[in-house]
């Protein structure tokens, strides 16, 4: 499985961003824009995983196995919502770099 | 894929959209002030936190972090250090950059002390977003009088201004008082001048052991009108719901949408209502968030006051139940500085 550089290494939420597991949903804020999004299941389980310290294919090996799917359908799913994630600012790469 | 159910905003506006809904579906509060230190460098006559009680000492930086992890896990968001001056806290670095790195969106409301001003390049990398602090006049003389240090005003506002050009955002809180209140336009300007959010304060709170000193420096009606009268106060109010509100409205968020920690770990339902609901070095703080004056407080309705109920201005009030057992002993009371400030709110949106 061969992935994208864009979604290749270890993400973590961006430096102020805040979230919280409430009620089984991830909800995340960005205090800079006031902006707050409800993450659904699929959403939130991804954003759970991504500490920093787990890169995209553990996590799509992970999720393939809890949620019976393919890892190459993970794999595309967590490539998808790290993209729109990255390009909200709500995500960075390890080594702080926002992409 | 679509990874979203919906967006909202939250922090400085009301609760409201997604966060009221959020809160409304969460039995704890999203919201908490901590008041890390009752110490401050400034005088300002008006401050309700003048006269708190003196409790039993701090907690230790290490009991903070405990207290952050229990806050984290009972879904806590958005996290306000306050004081006294905050950064004043020996830890304050460490303290702010633990809340951060445990996701919460924190608030720093400080005077914006000088020193502290080459720190902001720090708490900006690590995630800090938004600081307040407090103007009470355009005239810089004006102000470092009233707050009792010389160049109190220009600190505070070259605190904010290079907080905003690190990609942070400042926002100026400005309480109206009686020897202020011709000034609030002017002030809004220098806000707007220097790229700062503002925010007008009608209100002047009693002092924390109900000491009425601070209510005395309240500006009165005329005053509070003209200030009304300026047009940058009406943000948002399009169209205005005039409708009574019903007698099962919640009064405010106290104790339910928010809580306030002491600095020796009393936990209060807000900053302004000094009823204990334990103290966090006895108890957890899902145990206390289980206390019966938190119930109490939380189920407080507007129909619990008569008055109110019938009121015609209703839709214009803000109603605080802590000015109210301030000044009374009584939660439900009806304070005539409420009543005051919806009549305003309601002549100044167009009703008679
Ligand atoms: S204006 Fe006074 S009487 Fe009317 S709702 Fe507010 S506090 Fe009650
Ligand atoms: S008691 Fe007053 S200050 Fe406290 S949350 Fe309610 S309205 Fe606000």
């Amino acid at each position: 499985m061969t992935l994208p550089d864009r979604t290749d290494g270890c993400f973590e939420p961006a430096p102020g961003i805040a979230w919280r597991e409430i009620g089984g949903r991830v909800v995340v804020l960005q205090p800079l824009t006031d902006q707050l999004m409800t993450l659904n299941a699929t959403g939130g389980a991804i954003w759970k995983r991504l500490d920093g310290a787990t890169d995209a294919a553990a996590i799509a090996r992970d999720l393939a196995a809890a949620y019976r799917v393919t890892p190459d359908e993970a794999i595309s799913d967590i490539r998808t919502f790290v993209d729109d994630m990255v390009s909200r600012g709500l995500l960075v790469r390890r080594d702080g770099e926002p992409e | 894929m679509n990874f979203r159910d919906s967006e909202d905003a939250h922090c400085g506006a009301p609760p409201g959209g997604l966060f009221r809904a959020i809160q409304n579906s969460h039995p704890l509060p999203l919201s908490v002030v901590f008041v890390l230190t009752d110490a401050c460098h400034l005088a300002c006559p008006h401050c309700y936190n003048a006269s708190a009680p003196a409790g039993r000492g701090s907690l230790s930086t290490g009991a903070i972090f405990d207290i952050l992890d229990q806050l984290a896990a009972a879904g806590t968001l958005h996290l306000a250090f306050t004081g006294g001056e905050p950064c004043l806290h020996p830890d304050f670095d460490d303290i702010l950059r633990g809340a951060l790195k445990r996701r919460f969106a924190v608030t720093v409301k400080t005077s914006g002390p000088a020193r502290c001003i080459e720190r902001l390049t720090d708490w900006r990398a690590w995630g800090l977003a938004r600081v307040d602090c407090s103007l009470y006049s355009a005239e810089p003389s004006h102000h470092d009088r009233f707050v009792g240090r010389p160049s109190a005003f220009v600190d505070t506002v070259a605190f904010m201004r290079r907080f905003v050009a690190l990609g942070g955002r400042a926002r100026v809180g400005i309480v109206v008082m009686d020897w202020n209140a011709g000034e609030v336009s002017k002030l809004i300007d220098v806000c707007e001048d220097n790229g700062l959010e503002w925010a007008v304060d009608l209100r002047v709170s009693p002092g924390l052991d109900g000491n009425m000193g601070p209510c005395g420096l309240r500006a009165d009606e005329a005053a509070l009108e003209a200030v009304l009268a300026d047009r940058r106060l009406r943000k948002g109010s399009g169209t205005v719901d005039r409708t009574p509100l019903p007698a099962d409205t919640i009064v405010c968020g106290a104790g339910r949408d928010t809580a306030c920690i002491r600095p020796d770990g009393e936990v209060w339902p807000c900053l302004t209502l000094p009823l204990s609901m334990g103290n966090l070095r006895d108890r957890t703080w899902t145990e206390i968030m289980a206390s019966p004056v938190r119930q109490r407080v939380s189920s407080l309705r507007w129909g619990d006051q008569q008055g109110c109920v019938d009121c015609a201005v209703s839709w214009a009030c803000r109603r605080c139940p802590a000015d109210a057992f301030q000044e009374t002993g009584d939660l439900n009371a009806v304070c005539a500085i409420d009543c005051l400030l919806a009549r305003l709110q309601a002549r100044e949106r167009g009703d008679k």
